[in-house]
């Protein structure tokens, strides 16, 4: 691994790259786009708060953090946000992902830091957060784990501009489905294109966009899951007529989510999207626990389907176990996995690499 | 990814599919040819020593096997690399779908042959064609079984166990014969015509006729409306009338076992299942000593009463762990 930690650029207003480094980050046109702040690279504007948890209690966890270290902070959080936080399955993607060690990488919506702390355990990464209370608690994991090879970075995910060529991996876990909300005055499709273009460019020759996301039809969604409007079955309307209900309904996070603007596809809408971005789909995975437990990915394969799908073949002590397995035998199939699986994560390199 | 799988991931011309399998030592990358749909080969790796040590052994297991892998059907080691605590075994992949891995107590006898015929028959050959990896006899492998129960805090209630483990006997001064020490449905791929194995971490010295048992009693047997527990598998493999039971006593018969030879044996399996398997909860064990001290720690195909399932019978404990593990260990 390198000495010394290859420095994050980012483009200010006037078009130039300005380094993430020293106290405070000045562009060569006089303009300061952000300074550091208790170990967190600041770039201004940042996004207002956002979380699992109100802002009253990421306070709280903050300074129960400092104070007597952040593992024991979120022993008092409940089992999701402590597994949420903690378990380092989240990050299990990175052993399919086909770059050595020392690489550097940009884990774009970092959250409170799972991903990019395991990440950076292998790799120099750069973590990179639009709150600044998850910013500062992701700077107290590094500054207590004394990960060296973690840089803190808090802006705007849908108004930082990264230079180009910068990284070898970036990593867009959970977040592509969040950016129409980040550019209330463009289409949702458009503020989705924007934000892969600038990882596209931020990307070196030969680098990889790691993206887990749901399907917009997937067998999750059709049996009634919560889609991110905070309704059911939202995905699976035309985008009118989800605008339509998401705006005469009063649902968790429809406030947020303003007419409907978390736009997610079908497989072949992704495919599109990614090639519109300039980017090409190299592998497909389905995670049958979902991308936020990536510990089994299955590829678009019939006897990877197969084997995973014989996992869940139970002993049949009834008729109704029969006719279910036999239903699962014959939808392990590649089309079928496309179509219906419920999460995809996808690796894509630049179609131009 | 590790660089030892990067490399040869780089290596590769063809199309490839990279699949990720969750395992409770580390994970396990399978590379699939994308047209044929065929394992290429399969990576694992470890990161803790203890995980390490497990894949050494199968690295060594793989290594020990590797002149008689393509007639039997065994991966072939492709890398090894270890340092630190940290190891990967790059191993080849290998044809086969797998199998059933449950049957039910009233199944045909076409059932029975095609669930039991080809493994049982590999077991065989396998016993056949590769030498023991140790001069030990019988006996003295049962000793260490004993060293070991001893230290698992089973108190008295594997004496009488024990007992029957340090009694001579001529099955005890039988060689010991190489075993897979982990052959059951989920490690068997079928193919056409054949099998393959899998999954080698606990090959080694045991017993004549220890992986037929394992793979009798590691199926998953169902009926009556419920999945057995553990102690009905075990009554129902070697202490009813089943057909299960005759196909065990079969196997038995074929080694030229007396009865005698037999319980020794048989002893000596449940011993070697009580070491080798930690996700088997204690109390499972337990209640399996306690259902054979009731009735004098009997010998196989002396028809027992089936398991108690009341609410208040010790096995019904057995019975609702085992059933538990079962299931978390297939999710």
């Amino acid at each position: 691994m390198p000495g010394r930690l290859a420095v994050t650029r980012v483009v200010c207003g006037c078009g130039r790259p300005v380094s993430i480094e020293g106290e405070r980050f000045l562009c060569g046109c006089g303009n300061e786009v952000g300074s550091m702040d208790d170990g967190v690279a600041v770039v201004r504007p940042v996004a207002p708060y956002w979380g699992e948890i109100g802002q009253e209690a990421m306070t709280a966890l903050l300074a129960a953090s400092e104070r007597s270290g952040w593992r024991q902070a979120v022993e008092g959080l409940s089992p999701g946000m402590r597994d949420n936080i903690l378990n380092p399955d989240r990050a299990a993607f990175q052993d399919v992902l086909p770059i050595p060690d020392g690489s550097s990488v940009l884990d774009v919506g970092a959250g409170l830091g799972c991903i990019a702390t395991e990440l950076a355990a292998h790799h120099e990464v750069t973590a990179l957060e639009g709150v600044r209370e998850r910013a500062r608690f992701i700077a107290c994991r590094k500054r207590q784990d004394g990960l060296k090879n973690l840089t803190v970075l808090n802006a705007d995910l849908g108004a930082v501009r990264f230079d180009q060529a910068q990284f070898d991996a970036v990593v867009v876990n959970g977040v592509l489905e969040w950016v129409g909300l980040f550019d209330l005055a463009v289409p949702p499709e458009e503020a989705q294109l924007r934000f892969l273009r600038n990882l596209r460019r931020a990307l070196k020759p030969g680098g990889l966009l790691y993206v887990g996301i749901e399907n917009r039809i997937g067998w999750d969604q059709i049996r009634g899951t919560r889609d991110h409007s905070g309704l059911p079955y939202t995905s699976l309307l035309p985008r009118f007529a989800a605008r339509w209900v998401c705006r005469r309904s009063m649902g968790f996070r429809t406030e947020l989510n303003h007419g409907y603007r978390t736009y997610t596809y079908s497989y072949y809408g992704y495919r599109r999207l990614f090639r519109r971005a300039g980017l090409e789909i190299e592998s497909t995975w389905i995670a049958p626990l979902g991308y936020n437990l990536p510990t089994r990915m299955v590829p678009l394969n019939k006897t990877a389907i197969d084997l995973q799908s014989r996992r869940w073949i139970y002993p049949p002590i009834g008729w109704r176990d029969r006719v279910v397995n036999q239903g699962k035998r014959w939808l392990a199939r590649p089309s079928v996995w496309r179509t219906f699986g419920s999460d995809f994560t996808f690796l894509l390199r630049p179609l131009d690499a | 990814m590790h660089k030892a799988i990067l490399s040869r991931l780089q290596r590769e011309a063809a199309p490839l599919k990279l699949s990720r399998f969750a395992s409770g030592r580390g994970p396990i990358l399978a590379v699939f040819d994308d047209w044929s749909g065929h394992p290429l080969w399969v990576a694992k790796t470890a990161s803790e020593p203890l995980h390490a040590a497990r894949l050494r052994n199968e690295y060594d297991a793989l290594m020990y096997i590797a002149p008689w892998s393509g007639e039997l059907g065994i991966p072939r080691v492709l890398e090894w690399q270890e340092s630190c605590g940290e190891a990967v075994l790059i191993q080849s992949g290998v044809p086969g779908a797998r199998g059933r891995v449950s049957l039910s107590t009233n199944a045909s006898d076409k059932r029975l042959e095609r669930h039991f015929q080809e493994p049982l028959a590999w077991a065989e050959r396998f016993r056949a064609l590769v030498p023991a990896p140790s001069g030990m006899t019988v006996g003295q492998l049962a000793e260490r079984y004993v060293v070991d129960l001893r230290g698992r805090e089973f108190g008295n209630a594997v004496n009488g166990l024990v007992e029957i483990l340090g009694q001579a006997g001529p099955a005890s001064l039988r060689p010991v014969v190489a075993v897979h020490g982990d052959f059951n449905p989920s490690n068997v791929l079928l193919k056409r015509p054949g099998l393959s194995v899998v999954d080698w971490p606990t090959f080694g010295p045991g017993f004549p006729l220890q992986d037929a048992f394992s793979f009798i009693t590691n199926t998953d047997y169902y009926g009556r409306g419920h999945v057995c527990a553990l102690a009905e598998s075990y009554q129902h493999a070697f202490f009813s009338s089943s057909r299960v039971s005759q196909l065990v006593r079969l196997q038995t018969e074929a080694a030229k076992c007396s009865a005698d030879d037999s319980r020794f044996l048989f002893y000596c399996f449940l011993a070697a299942q009580i070491c080798a398997d930690a996700a088997v909860p204690q109390q499972t064990w337990l209640d399996i000593l306690g259902y054979l001290q009731e009735f004098g720690y009997p010998g196989p195909f002396t028809p027992l009463p089936a398991p108690r399932l009341d609410s208040g019978s010790v096995v019904s404990h057995a019975i609702a762990a085992s059933s538990a593990h079962c299931r978390t260990a297939d999710a």
